[in-house]
C-alpha cells in the first residue's frame, strides 16, 4: 500500500513537472513578445505608444485568426497548407460577389464562411477516408484553389467592399479600438473554451496524442479531425472576409505567406507536431511575435531581404529553444 | 543491369512508367507538334532542373522528411552565378564550388537542425528557406545580370544530339541509384527510414545519416540551379520559388510515399517527366494556365489514392 501511495505522490509531482515544463514552453514566446517589444522601445519609442500596439495587433489579427484553425489540425497531428490559398480565395470572392452593396455583407460572409467550412470538409475527409497524408491532401488543395481562384477571376480581381464591411476590417471603435481585433478575440475566447471546457476540445487533444487509444476508447477519431480540417477551413475564410474589409478589394497576393507564417505561429506557442499538445493561447504569442517582428524590421528600414533573414534564424531560434527541453 | 537495379525493389516503378509511357505516345499521335524533335527537347530541358533537384528531394522523403529550402537554394544559385562569373573560366570554376559549397553547407545546416537540434524538417528547412531567400534578394534584389556565355550555352547545349541538361540528369541519377542501391549509407538511409527507432536500436547512426542525405540534397539543389542558370542565363532571386513543392509532387507521384523507407529515385524521374509533360501538353493545346493549378492538383491526389488503394 505504502509504495502505492509513494508511486501515487511521485506521478504527481510528474504531473506537477510536466505541468510547469508545458506552462513555460507555451508562455516562452511571450517572453519572446515582451523582448520584442522592449527592443522596438528602445530603438523608436514612439512604437509603443498604445495607438501603434493596437495598430501592430490590427495587422495580426488575420495571421491569428488563422493561426487558431491552424491550431486545431496540428494538434490532430495534421497540418493545413491550403489555409493561403483559401484565404485569398474567400478574400476574392468576397469583393467580387458584394460589389460595393451594403445589404450584402451579410449573405456574402455567411456564404464564403460556408465555403471555407466545405474546403475543409473535403481536406478533413481526403486526411480520413482516403488516409492521404496531410501535407499532401492540402497541398493539392492549395494548387487547385489557386486555379479556382485565377478562374473566377480572370487574372484580375475586382470588386468594392461596402462601409460597414470596410469599417470591420480596418475601422477604430470610437476611433480608438480597432474592431478587426475584436473580431479576433472572439474567435480567440470560442477556440479556448471549445478546447479547454467541452467535450469536442478533450477528444482533439485525446485524438492528437494518441488516436489509437482513442479509437479504442469510443471516440470517433475520423469525425474530430475532419471537425479540426473544417475549423481551419472557417478560420481562414473569416480571415480572408476580414482582409476584404481591409483592403477594399480583391487581391491575387494576400494570401502569401499564410500558410507557412501560421503554421511558425503554432509551433512557436509550443503546439508540438506529434499532437495532443498545446492550445490557442500560444499561437496568439507566435502571430503577434511574426507580426512585431515584421513591423521592426520595417521601422528600422530593413528591406525585404533583411526581413526574411531575421524571420528565418527568429523561427529556428524559437522553435530551437522547444525542442532541445523536449 | 541497371535495368535490373531498377525492378528489383517496387512494382509501383513499372506503373509509373507505364502513365509516362501512355502520356506520351497519347498526345504523340494526337498533336504534329508534340511530336517534333525540337518540342521534346524543350521538354527535356524543361523537366531537367525539375528532375534534379527531386532527386535530392527523394533523399529526404524517404528519411519521411521534406526540404522546403531547395529552391531559395536554386535562387541562390542563379544570383550567385550571375554576380561573380565573367567569362574567365576561372571564375565560372570558382564560382561553381562556391555555389556547392553554399549548397553543402546549406543542407548540413538543415541536417543538424533536424537531427542535434531535433526540429521538424518542416519548421527547420522553412526557417532555412527564409533565411537563404533573404540572401539571395539581399545580393540580388531585382532579377538581372548577365551570365557568360560559355558557362551557360555549355548548360544549354547539346552533346551529339542529346541536350547536355539531360546529360547532368542522368549523371546525378546514376550516382543517386549508385548511393541509394550500392552503399551503405543508402542501405540506412532507408532502414532509418523505414523506422528510426529500430535503425538506432540496430546501431546506425541516424544523426550521421540524416545530416549526410540533408547535405546531399543540398548540393543536388545546388546543380539543378547551375542548370536553371544556364536556361535563363541571368540571376533571378525568385526563380526556384515553386521548386520546393514540384519536387515533393514529382517524388511522391513518382512512388516515393511520406511514410518514407520505400521507393527511390527511379520513380522520382518519372514524377518529374510527368509534371514536366504535361504543362508542356497543356500549352500546346492553348490551356490558360489557370487550370494547371487545378490539373496539377489533382493529378498528385490521384496519384497518391492509385498508390495507397494498391498498398491495402
Amino acid at each position: 500500500m505504502r509504495s502505492l501511495s509513494q508511486r501515487g505522490i511521485r506521478d504527481e509531482a510528474l504531473l506537477e513537472g510536466a505541468r510547469l515544463a508545458e506552462l513555460v514552453q507555451r508562455l516562452g514566446v511571450y517572453f519572446a513578445l515582451l523582448l520584442l517589444v522592449a527592443i522596438s522601445g528602445v530603438l523608436s519609442p514612439p512604437s509603443v505608444t498604445p495607438s501603434h500596439l493596437l495598430n501592430v495587433t490590427r495587422q495580426a489579427s488575420a495571421l491569428g485568426i488563422v493561426g487558431i484553425g491552424q491550431t486545431f489540425v496540428i494538434m490532430t497531428q495534421g497540418i493545413d497548407l491550403s489555409v493561403g490559398a483559401n484565404l485569398t480565395l474567400i478574400e476574392i470572392l468576397t469583393a467580387g460577389m458584394i460589389l460595393g452593396r451594403g445589404e450584402m455583407v451579410l449573405p456574402v460572409a455567411i456564404l464564403c464562411l460556408g465555403v471555407g467550412a466545405f474546403i475543409g470538409l473535403v481536406n478533413g475527409l481526403g486526411v480520413t477516408k482516403l488516409k492521404l497524408s496531410p501535407f499532401v491532401m492540402t497541398l493539392c488543395m492549395m494548387s487547385v484553389l489557386t486555379g479556382v481562384y485565377l478562374l473566377y477571376c480572370g487574372g484580375s480581381p475586382r470588386g468594392k467592399i461596402p462601409d460597414s464591411l470596410r469599417f470591420i476590417g480596418a475601422g477604430r471603435i470610437g476611433g480608438v479600438f480597432p474592431a478587426a481585433i475584436i473580431v479576433w478575440l472572439a474567435v480567440i475566447a470560442l477556440a479556448f473554451i471549445v478546447l479547454r471546457y467541452t467535450t469536442f476540445g478533450r477528444y482533439i487533444y485525446s485524438t492528437g496524442g494518441n488516436p489509437r487509444a482513442s479509437y479504442l476508447s469510443g471516440v470517433n477519431v475520423d469525425l474530430v479531425v475532419i471537425i479540426a480540417y473544417v475549423i481551419s477551413g472557417v478560420c481562414s475564410a473569416l480571415a480572408g472576409v476580414l482582409l476584404a474589409g481591409y483592403i477594399g478589394t480583391g487581391s491575387l497576393t494576400v494570401g502569401r505567406g499564410y500558410d507557412l507564417n501560421s503554421i511558425a505561429a503554432v509551433i512557436m506557442g509550443g503546439t508540438t507536431f506529434t499532437g495532443g499538445r498545446g492550445g490557442v493561447v500560444g499561437t496568439v504569442g507566435g502571430a503577434l511575435v511574426i507580426t512585431i517582428l515584421f513591423s521592426l524590421l520595417t521601422m528600422l528600414g530593413i528591406p525585404h531581404s533583411g526581413k526574411l533573414m531575421a524571420q528565418g534564424l527568429i523561427i529556428i531560434g524559437i522553435v530551437s529553444l522547444y525542442a532541445k527541453r523536449r | 543491369m541497371l535495368l535490373k537495379l531498377l525492378l528489383r525493389r517496387d512494382r509501383s516503378v513499372v506503373t509509373i512508367y507505364l502513365v509516362l509511357i501512355v502520356l506520351f505516345v497519347i498526345p504523340s499521335l494526337i498533336s504534329p507538334v508534340f511530336r517534333t524533335s525540337r518540342n521534346f527537347s524543350n521538354i527535356l530541358h524543361q523537366a531537367a532542373s525539375l528532375g534534379i533537384v527531386s532527386i535530392g528531394q527523394t533523399f529526404i522523403v524517404l528519411l519521411t522528411g521534406l526540404d522546403l529550402s531547395v529552391g531559395s537554394v536554386m535562387s541562390l544559385t542563379t544570383v550567385l552565378c550571375a554576380s561573380l562569373m565573367t567569362k574567365a573560366p576561372v571564375t565560372i570554376f570558382t564560382t561553381v564550388l562556391l555555389c556547392l559549397a553554399a549548397g553543402a553547407g546549406v543542407g548540413l545546416a538543415n541536417g543538424l537542425l533536424v537531427s542535434k537540434a531535433r526540429l521538424s524538417p518542416l519548421i527547420a528547412t522553412l526557417g532555412m528557406m527564409a533565411l537563404i531567400q533573404g540572401i539571395a534578394l539581399q545580393i540580388r534584389p531585382y532579377p538581372g545580370g548577365y551570365v557568360p556565355r560559355n558557362f551557360g550555352g555549355v548548360i544549354t547545349g547539346n552533346l551529339y544530339f542529346v541536350p547536355v541538361p539531360a546529360i547532368i540528369l542522368v549523371l546525378v541519377f546514376v550516382a543517386a541509384i549508385i548511393i541509394l542501391r550500392k552503399t551503405v549509407l543508402g542501405n540506412y538511409l532507408y532502414a532509418t527510414g523505414g523506422s528510426e527507432e529500430n535503425a538506432r536500436l540496430a546501431g546506425i547512426n541516424i544523426d550521421l545519416v540524416k545530416i549526410s542525405a540533408y547535405t546531399i540534397c543540398g548540393l543536388i539543389a545546388v546543380v539543378a540551379g547551375l542548370v536553371l542558370t544556364g536556361r535563363i542565363r541571368s540571376g533571378d532571386p525568385l526563380v526556384g520559388t515553386s521548386f520546393p513543392l514540384d519536387s515533393i509532387t514529382a517524388v511522391i507521384v513518382g512512388g516515393t510515399p511520406f511514410a518514407g523507407g520505400r521507393g527511390g529515385v527511379e520513380g522520382t524521374i518519372a514524377g518529374a517527366l510527368i509534371i514536366a509533360m504535361l504543362s508542356n501538353m497543356l500549352n500546346l493545346l492553348d490551356v490558360s494556365s489557370f487550370y494547371q493549378y487545378i490539373v496539377k492538383g489533382l493529378i498528385l491526389i490521384t496519384a497518391v489514392v492509385i498508390y495507397s488503394l494498391r498498398r491495402r
